[in-house]
């Protein structure tokens, strides 16, 4: 019972300041973390994944099996939550100037070949192949948010993954579409929505772990976290490649032009 | 007897070595004076070296080829907005470098050729050093203006462009660079989606240039386009050996796109021309990607000028073709292109080109290796596997190529 009016004063200090605290983190999260969905999750994660636009300059690294090396370097503009994409290559001297034009979450492709100066279009099935026969498909890099169009995401049991509590995601491909993975599972880092590993499974291999993707390095830049660091390793090829951030920028401005057919023969 | 042929062959290539080494130390000094003198005046230059040896096997004869070639391109952006680029080719060839067409035509067709007329038919590879492209590009708010010697390339289809007037694709190599020609190419976009391209060739002549107009749209998931053009060319009768120069108006219509998940695409033209007959000609094409990253294309073309059967190949139809004149031999043709990424670095493949009018078939086997860093070898075979007297006659032989290719 409390009947001095200083101490009710603090006390209701108290509880403002803690409903201030719970709305905060309310707002911060969504709603309280464990009634949250697989959906709700992949809903946040692609938020985090698919800004509204991004600059970014990568250094892809191959590691074929027999340990030989390969580097390729590639400039990204992505806008529209990752919608519009184009990748143009800067190195090495073969694929120096290639270019890679996705629109509509990478259902339509287009390609420039510098060799002969043209642009073609392909098909979306072209997404599948790999990128420069690194172990990241075109499908893994535009996919903008094809984890919620083509997926039917499942909450599973929560996870620990290197000493960060996760939810963990299974995402089963929808029926009809033309996706190479069959099965998506991922561990989501409770503390901000983003995905720390992804391990993906294919239609002919359903119960082997094709390829697994793991993001280290996560570093906030201009208030966003950032994995400046992507390894893919494909299990069947015993492959790997690695993908790292060597300048990303948030904040640029980019015009619906640089989505275009003549953007990609600049 | 094909020894014979062959060693001599190969003494001359080591003989004439020095070739070899003079256009190796040219690489190096532009290669390594590229990235630190160039740079400074931001011209980036880049390119490839590429030694080639082409055998071919006709029955009774066995010919080497080797091919040296530098490619140095040149990219000058003087100042914003405006680039100045071109690439100069230095090419040697080694080995048996004449040749005679009729060596590559059936005997049905060639063996009516008189012998006292088989010297006009001997072609030479001659070493080159051309300037291939140089062109000045404008990039204005509202449109891209390029002038100079430049690669004109476009429409839908894969192995054939029938609205393409300007070239005409190699089969064993559909993606190999096309010559530069003298033009004038305006890209105007109408709007995100759509656009007008605009080029005026002047590579035969100035004085009767040809042109192009073709217009490009967006609709759903295809890209259509509406061409019209005109353009002088220059048809032989191999028979007298008369040219004959010739306007060919063109409208053609293509599109690419797909459903299904399948690739799917089309491209037709139709032609009035001075002093043959009108002809049309049309192809359907279709690609998918497996899982495994199994991919494979295949490709109809229709031409009204092609022959529909082989009794109907005479000397102008072989020859017209060899020099780049027609497209195709037969009527009717399917190319099948298949490609398997086997490992991260290495891709192998194999197309067959039939000849649905006359049935015969050929396979090209290919690989793509790259060995090391910016080294790739490849190689492609030739198996002509149809019956005498048709367009891939095994009297004509087989050939084998291999290719190691130096980026820089």
């Amino acid at each position: 019972m409390i009947n001095d009016p200083v101490e009710e004063e603090d006390m209701w200090k108290s509880i403002l300041y803690l409903s201030l605290v719970f709305v905060i983190c309310w707002t911060s999260t969504g709603c309280p973390a464990n009634d949250l969905t697989g959906e709700e999750i992949i809903l946040r994660v692609n938020e985090l994944l698919n800004q509204d636009s991004a600059f970014s300059r990568s250094r892809m690294t191959i590691q074929t099996s027999s340990g030989q090396l390969r580097t390729f370097e590639f400039l990204t503009w992505a806008k529209d939550r990752g919608e519009k994409n184009l990748i143009r290559y800067t190195e090495p001297p073969r694929a120096q100037d290639q270019a890679v034009l996705m629109l509509n979450n990478a259902d339509d492709i287009w390609m420039y070949f510098p060799r002969t100066k043209r642009v073609r279009k392909l098909a979306s099935h072209a997404k599948k192949q790999k990128m420069q026969g690194s172990d990241f498909s075109y499908e893994d890099m535009g996919s903008g948010d094809t984890f919620l169009t083509d997926f039917n995401p499942l909450r599973l049991e929560d996870d620990v993954f290197e000493e960060n509590s996760c939810f963990k995601v299974q995402l089963d491909r929808k029926a009809g579409i033309d996706s190479a993975y069959l099965k998506v599972v991922m561990w989501v880092r409770k503390e901000d929505f983003f995905p720390l590993l992804i391990h993906y499974y294919e239609e002919d291999y359903p119960d082997t772990l094709s390829k697994s993707m793991l993001l280290e390095d996560i570093r906030v830049i201009q208030g966003i976290p950032t994995a400046m660091k992507m390894t893919m390793k494909d299990n069947l090829d015993f492959t790997e490649t690695t993908m790292e951030m060597l300048e990303i920028d948030y904040e640029v401005n980019i015009e619906d032009s640089r989505f275009t057919e003549r953007a990609l023969r600049e | 007897m094909i020894r014979s042929r062959v060693h001599p062959t190969l003494m001359t290539c080591f003989r004439n070595l020095h070739y070899l080494w003079l256009i190796s130390l040219m690489s190096f000094c532009l290669v390594m004076g590229s990235s630190s003198m160039l740079q400074a005046s931001e011209i980036d230059m880049f390119g490839y070296f590429r030694n080639e040896v082409t055998f071919s096997d006709i029955p009774g004869n066995t010919d080497m080829i080797l091919q040296n070639k530098l490619r140095l391109d040149m990219e000058w952006y003087s100042w914003e907005n405006i680039l100045i680029g071109g690439n100069l080719n230095f090419i040697n060839y080694e080995g048996d470098t004449r040749g005679n067409f009729l060596d590559n035509i059936p005997l049905s067709v060639s063996g009516k050729i008189p012998q006292e007329f088989r010297p006009f038919f001997d072609y030479a590879f001659e070493d080159d050093m051309e300037l291939d492209n140089l062109f000045i590009r404008f990039r204005f708010p509202s449109f891209d203006l390029t002038i100079g010697k430049q690669q004109i390339s476009f429409g839908s289809g894969y192995a054939w462009n029938p609205t393409d007037l300007f070239n005409v694709k190699n089969l064993l190599d559909p993606t190999d660079e096309k010559p530069g020609h003298e033009a004038l190419r305006l890209d105007y976009p109408l709007s995100l989606s759509s656009r007008l391209l605009f080029i005026l060739d002047v590579e035969d002549s100035i004085g009767d240039p040809g042109f192009i107009l073709r217009y490009k749209t967006t609709a759903g998931h295809f890209d259509y386009s509406l061409s019209y053009g005109v353009k002088g060319s220059t048809v032989t009768d191999f028979t007298s050996f008369h040219r004959i120069r010739q306007n060919r108006n063109m409208l053609g219509f293509d599109f690419v796109g797909e459903a299904f998940g399948v690739g799917l695409w089309f491209e037709g033209a139709y032609n009035w021309v001075d002093w043959s007959d009108d002809f049309g000609e049309w192809l359907i094409g279709a690609d998918y990607t497996w899982e495994n990253g199994f991919y494979m294309l295949l490709e109809y073309y229709h031409s009204d000028i092609g022959k529909a059967k082989s009794e109907e190949y005479g000397i102008n139809t072989w020859m017209q073709y060899l020099t780049g004149q027609t497209r195709a031999i037969s009527k009717d043709n399917i190319y099948l292109f298949t490609n398997y990424p086997a490992t991260d670095l290495l891709n192998v493949g194999l197309t067959f080109l039939f000849s649905i009018s006359d049935g015969s078939v050929a396979l090209v086997p290919a690989m793509d290796y790259n060995f090391a860093g910016n080294w790739y070898l490849e190689l492609f075979g030739g198996l002509n596997l149809g019956p005498a007297g048709t367009v891939y006659s095994d009297e004509l032989g087989n050939a084998l190529l291999v290719r190691v290719t130096r980026y820089f």
